[in-house]
């Protein structure tokens, strides 16, 4: 994990990236207890809004020798998704970003509520475990999540999903 | 279908609270581990399956 977020910090000074935010099961690990996952998924802001955003990304990953697998990119143990923000929903939850620790060296990770709202807009089942984690720990409660979920539009997912899961009705 | 999570929440939040202090860089080498130890079961699956397969494939032709 340390590869990975030194290089990240690379990229941030190169300005290859802009921003940057943990989120995914990596950033639901940090409230959470500990999940299983394949990849490593990060939130990336970039100035560059065309289809070929991720190309310069690529380009400095393998001038360092971390190669592409699959639709990831290969650093350390992680196979690592860069995943431009590409919503208002995902821009707020990269710029709002707290900064976490790991093994001392700062992190930015996606706040506990943007997390469950982001997994109620995705809605698979392990998006919905997510959610339950995430309340059952502590890191959110569900009305933080009802608000947010109100300000991008998600009110309708929220509630059926309180309804089935919570029931708080 | 409504499902009374709950109780199951409740007692999961105890026992998870006894684990908060396990460290977010400690939780994800937990991960990499399981994640680790779950690939090396899910090759041997397939090599299995594969084994069978050919095995199958043998009878059938003979």
């Amino acid at each position: 994990m340390r590869e990975l977020i030194e290089l990240i910090d690379e990229m941030l000074r190169a300005n290859v990236v802009q921003n940057y935010a943990v989120f995914g099961a990596l950033a639901q690990m940090r409230y959470t207890e500990s999940v299983v996952t394949m990849d490593a998924d990060i939130l990336i802001g970039v100035e560059d809004d065309s289809i070929a955003v991720l190309s310069p990304i690529y380009a400095f990953c393998r001038e360092r020798g971390y190669l592409p697998e699959g639709e990831a990119i290969r650093v350390g143990a992680w196979p690592v998704q860069f995943i431009p923000a590409f919503d208002a929903l995902s821009r707020d939850a990269m710029l709002l970003a707290e900064v976490g620790d790991i093994d001392g060296l700062a992190v930015r990770v996606v706040r506990a509520d943007y997390l469950a709202v982001m997994a109620l807009k995705v809605g698979r089942a392990k998006d919905r475990l997510r959610i339950l984690a995430l309340i059952e720990s502590d890191a959110v409660q569900s009305v933080e999540i009802e608000n947010l979920a109100k300000q991008f539009e998600l009110e309708n997912m929220w509630m059926k999903f309180k309804e089935q899961f919570l029931n708080e009705n | 279908m409504k499902i009374d999570v709950k109780p199951l929440l409740e007692k999961q939040g105890k026992w998870q609270k006894s684990r908060k202090a396990v460290s977010w860089g400690d939780k994800i080498r937990q991960s990499e581990a399981a994640r680790d130890s779950l690939g090396s079961f899910a090759y041997s699956v397939a090599k299995s399956r594969k084994h069978l397969w050919s095995i199958r494939e043998g009878l059938e032709e003979s």
